[in-house]
């Protein structure tokens, strides 16, 4: 035992396993682009990656089993290695913190309050978003529920067979991850014109794909009327009063607050419209035939655009989606939850399942929750006489009935969490929403413990050492 | 402005008004500057800028006429906002200058004069060779593009006239700024325009960098939002185009607004007493107005002295000497030329440590918050901080191979900051918030003197295998009790001795890397919200550490015969890391510490 001690205890070894260290981190941090996914961007994340981080944990904890069998075969327990067993106690020391650091903290997470336009209040900030991972929530009339989703850290979908049981009748299983997606509203419609059937499909992907033309009229697919809209496009006239149309221009609305409704509007002032729901027929009076409109299926449909994260804004109208099945009374359903960063700022998507009832729905980064509320109640930003360049981002907050500050390098603290004012908003003269870097610091004085040490060890291994040594050599004892 | 910066350009050309080749007498300039520069006491009047101009040269006669009767001080002490503080005109006229011509003082004249003349006169200036090109493709490209007459010129100055570039916007522009008027494009149409061929041309990749410091350069000259001249509310200053405009002028105006308007009017008449007159009134006006913020005239004229030395690098030619005078103490242990070479060290010391504080006072920096935080400050400021600890190992351990290293290392980052200034930031800049923690500073600060003593050892190094290359490697220990490294008459022999320099700069780099690092650490948790995050500049910089680290265990186990080998070739192994993490993690890695 004592021998595999003394071997591990080798300077030579140590040497090599230090030599070895710092080659890797130079390879590491000078080759990160080229690696598999990685861009140029990815200058920390290339740590996240398992080989990577693998092979830094088995290089470091061979360097620090080399310390501690020096410390225990080699260095003479003398005086005069005071300065060896400091620094080398230290570097332990900082190991320890650093591993237990690096097993607990909350890293890489942030939050975020909000000014909604024409109001002066900000928004409470009551949750921790982690970034890079993820989790779906629903909710229905009885419970709340939520699983968390790994996408193969941010990048690709591996696991999506989460499988969430509210115990009210209805699963809800992922089945797969669109990073950037083109959700749009779409409608599926069987036309029936002179006994013809034909399926169309419209949505606004496209102009072309807005509108079918028919044999003297056409359907124009115009989503996200309001119910006001609809009404003042609505002639006072009672609905349908005039039968058999001259053939005209049909136009097929959608909106959340409205069902979907046909409207034929024609130039010399008649006008004809109906509800259309699924499932439904309308008949539509034209001149000299009637055409049969059936609403088959409504819906959002998500288009797959490549993209690398998950994202609000994956570029233009694109965002992140997660495709999913409903299951409910024997019946599927599928569905497509959108993306959102934080998902408290954002109203969660209603799904009515076949029976009727309505569940919420949302997909976004894991959210904890803080121990205690914190509410901005002031932003300003301080920038340099004549500069863009800012000279402090301070908020004003209350927590717990305090006021606090948080500004450039004066964090606040929430139970274990930090507040840090590392970056600001979207328009930093007129901030409508601020972003907090969030992390929290376990075994941190360990850290601070191990450095100290650190840096004593090494004036009094090379200073203080001689001087120890000379007065050994006189015999002096200390 | 100095007396060679007035004499300079008239004596090289001869009556005729033909450039004498212009290499030389660039460089004789150049060094006559320096020269001048570091003895900055030495300043006489403007009044030589009078002479013959050709039509290769940039201003014409009755402007040298003009300038001859300004008070240049009193043009280059009035106050604009420039990066984010209260300057002096000279500060953004040299800034600018340097951009649009290539040099801060074009054709001898003073900075603030000339930046002047072209702001308020752009027009004039469309069809003269102005805007520097610098690259080599790019000049060969526009000599094949010119005609004869303007590619003559063009293979002189290696300077294109604006109209070449100006496009419809850029006539607009100036129109607008008032500085142009619509006869000064008619002017400039013999000019061949090649604006219209740049587009394609970047297309091409070896053209693609070119044409971005191109498009700098000129966007220097038509100095949109550049030159911020009255104060406003909020802090900010109103840029000139708005003051001078055609339709700006026919609107009342402030006091400031109104100074400027009738410096602009004398100016363009021609009327050398009223400008100084002018500028006087402008100054005085700004104290009223601004009280407080506007810079006392002790620290304007800091400033000023500042910039006439290219903030402070000129002291490389002191640290030059030192370096001579120190290699012939080491080489011949004789003490004149180590007294010699330690006195011209220290009062390169002295003065570079004096322009340090006088960055230090004209950025208007806390107390706390020295001037290190961007490239030029910190390669400068770890000359400084180098040669500092140099002076006291010298005092503690007289070696010479201290100085020599500091003043090699101080000689090569002033250069660096001399002819780099543009590339390193020179300009004193606002601080981001972010910066301003005193913690930060004394991170940078004991980093930097890593990065001093890193360089170092590279020195010393260097010496160790140049004498042993001469004298045979091998017995180079370094333990001076060992009688292998004594000499017959009980001296260390020279490799021996330099090898203990080695050893005691290495140990004090490889501790003020750790703490320097493990500083950035503790700032980074409070800053950040995280203490170490792999960041580049971090991951080197402990990689830099460990190089030492393991250095100063493998000498415990190297033999006594290689040992000062060993350790001269591992600190040259350190400082490639370091000068890695100093150039390359900052220009071309991304993080949190880039500067690219």
């Amino acid at each position: 035992m004592a021998d595999i001690g003394r071997a591990l205890a080798g300077t030579w070894l140590g040497v090599g396993l230090l030599l070895a260290l710092a080659a890797f981190l130079a390879i590491v941090s000078t080759t990160y682009a080229w690696m598999p996914g990685m861009s140029r961007r990815d200058s920390t994340a290339i740590y996240q990656l398992w080989p990577i981080r693998a092979t830094l944990i088995a290089l470091s904890l061979a360097v620090c089993a080399n310390i501690l069998a020096a410390c225990i075969f080699r260095v003479p327990r003398r005086w005069a290695s005071l300065g060896a067993w400091i620094s080398h106690a230290g570097l332990l020391v900082l190991a320890i913190g650093a591993v237990w650091y690096t097993l607990a903290a909350v890293t890489n997470a942030d939050s975020v309050t909000v000014r909604w336009p024409g109001s002066d209040r900000w928004t409470e900030i009551r949750h921790v978003y982690l970034n890079n991972t993820y989790a779906v929530y629903l909710q229905d009339a009885n419970r709340a529920v939520q699983a968390p989703l790994d996408l193969g850290d941010g990048k690709k979908p591996r696991t999506l067979d989460a499988l969430l049981a509210s115990g009210s009748g209805w699963q809800l299983r992922a089945t797969g991850f669109l990073p950037s997606a083109l959700i749009l509203p779409a409608v599926r419609l069987r036309v029936t014109d002179a006994n013809q059937p034909r399926e169309i499909a419209l949505s606004t992907e496209t102009a072309e794909r807005q509108q079918f033309v028919g044999d003297g009229y056409r359907i124009i697919f115009h989503p996200g009327v309001r119910r006001q809209q609809l009404a003042m496009m609505l002639r006072p006239a009672a609905p349908n009063t005039r039968r058999g149309l001259p053939e005209d221009t049909g136009m097929l609305l959608t909106g959340d607050e409205i069902p979907p409704t046909l409207v034929v509007l024609h130039t010399d002032g008649t006008q004809w419209h109906g509800a259309l729901r699924p499932g439904a027929t309308l008949d539509v009076p034209l001149a000299k035939r009637t055409v049969r409109i059936e609403l088959l299926e409504f819906f959002e449909r998500a288009q797959p655009v490549p993209a690398d994260m998950p994202a609000d804004h994956a570029g233009g109208e694109t965002v992140s989606a997660l495709e999913a099945v409903l299951t409910a009374g024997g019946e599927r359903q599928p569905v497509v939850l959108q993306f959102s960063a934080y998902g408290h700022l954002t109203p969660p998507q209603a799904i009515r399942l076949p029976d009727g009832r309505t569940i919420n729905a949302s997909f976004s980064r894991r959210r904890l929750d803080l121990p205690a509320a914190l509410q901005v109640t002031e932003a300003r930003f301080e920038s340099w006489p004549g500069s863009v360049v800012p000279k402090d981002y301070v908020c004003l907050a209350r927590l717990d009935g305090h006021e606090v500050t948080i500004s450039l390098n004066h964090p606040v603290y929430i139970g274990p969490y930090q507040f840090s004012q590392g970056s600001w908003a979207d328009d930093p003269r007129n901030p409508n929403k601020i972003f907090f870097g969030v992390a929290t610091r376990p075994g941190l004085p360990v850290i601070w413990a191990g450095c100290i040490l650190v840096c004593l060890g090494f004036p009094v291994a090379f200073y203080v050492k001689p001087l120890l040594l000379r007065r050994e050599q006189r015999g002096d004892t200390i | 402005m100095n007396s060679l910066e007035c004499n300079a350009s008239p004596s090289k050309r001869t009556g005729t008004g033909v450039m004498k080749p212009r290499v030389s007498s660039h460089v004789a300039c150049r060094l006559a500057q320096i020269l001048v520069a570091a003895v900055p006491l030495v300043c006489v009047s403007a009044s030589a800028q009078a002479g013959p101009s050709s039509s290769y040269s940039l201003f014409s006669s009755s402007f040298r006429d003009f300038a001859a009767g300004l008070d240049a001080a009193a043009v280059a002490r009035l106050g604009v906002q420039a990066s984010g503080r209260i300057a002096v005109l000279d500060t953004l006229a040299r800034e600018q200058l340097k951009q649009m011509t290539g040099e801060e003082s074009p054709e001898g004249f003073a900075p603030a004069v000339a930046y002047l003349e072209l702001y308020f006169n752009a027009g004039e200036y469309v069809d003269r060779p102005l805007i520097d090109v610098h690259e080599k493709a790019m000049r060969n490209w526009v000599a094949d593009k010119l005609d004869a007459a303007s590619a003559a010129a063009f293979a002189v100055t290696h300077r294109l006239p604006p109209a070449s570039l100006l496009d419809r916007e850029g006539y607009d522009l100036l129109y607008r700024a008032g500085r142009a008027q619509p006869a000064d494009a008619n002017r400039a149409a013999s000019v061949r325009s090649l604006s219209g061929d740049l587009p394609e041309l970047a297309e091409r990749k070896e053209f693609r960098v070119p044409i971005e410091r191109l498009s700098v350069r000129y966007g220097a000259f038509l100095a949109q939002d550049v030159l911020r001249i009255v104060p406003a509310d909020g802090g900010q200053w109103r840029p000139a185009e708005e003051i001078f405009g055609p339709v700006a002028s026919s609107q009342p105006a402030g006091p400031v607004a109104q100074g400027w308007r009738e410096l602009r009017r004398v100016w363009l008449a021609r009327d050398a007493a009223g400008v100084n007159k002018a500028a006087e009134d402008i100054r005085e006006v700004l104290k009223e107005t601004l009280q407080i913020e506007y810079p006392a005239a002790e620290v304007q004229s800091i400033e000023l002295l500042y910039n006439r030395t290219r903030q402070g690098t000129v002291v490389f030619a002191g640290f030059a000497i030192a370096l001579v005078l120190m290699i012939l103490a080491a080489a011949t242990r004789g003490r004149a030329f180590r007294r010699a070479g330690m006195g011209v060290f220290a009062i390169s010391t002295a003065m570079l440590a004096s322009g340090f504080v006088a960055r230090w006072l004209v950025s208007g920096h806390a107390w706390y918050l020295p001037p290190i935080m961007n490239q030029f400050e910190a390669v400068i400021g770890s000359a400084l901080l180098g040669a500092v600890l140099a002076i006291v190992l010298e005092m503690a351990s007289p070696r010479n191979y201290y100085a020599l290293a500091a003043s090699l290392y101080a000689t090569v980052a002033l250069l660096m900051g001399y002819f780099l200034p543009g590339a390193m930031g020179a300009g004193i800049t606002a601080q981001h918030g972010i910066l301003a923690s005193p913690v930060m500073a004394i991170h940078v600060a004991v980093i930097i003197v890593g990065h001093a003593l890193v360089g170092m050892t590279a020195v010393i190094s260097l010496a160790y295998l140049g004498v042993a290359a001469v004298r045979g490697f091998g017995g180079q220990g370094a333990e001076p009790s060992s009688p292998a490294t004594l000499t017959p008459a009980g001296e260390m022999t020279t490799l021996a001795a330099i090898d203990r320099c080695n050893l005691i700069v290495a140990q004090l780099a490889c501790w003020t890397v750790v703490a320097g690092t493990l500083l950035g650490a503790y700032w980074g948790d409070f800053a950040w919200g995280r203490w170490w995050g792999w960041d580049p500049k971090e991951t080197w910089a402990l990689i830099t550490a460990i190089v030492y680290v393991a250095l100063l265990h493998a000498r415990f186990v190297v033999g006594p015969r290689h040992r000062g080998l060993f350790t001269a070739l591992v600190c040259l192994l350190g400082t490639a890391v370091m000068l890695f993490n100093w150039i390359v993690v900052n220009y071309v890695l991304a993080g949190k510490h880039s500067y690219a």
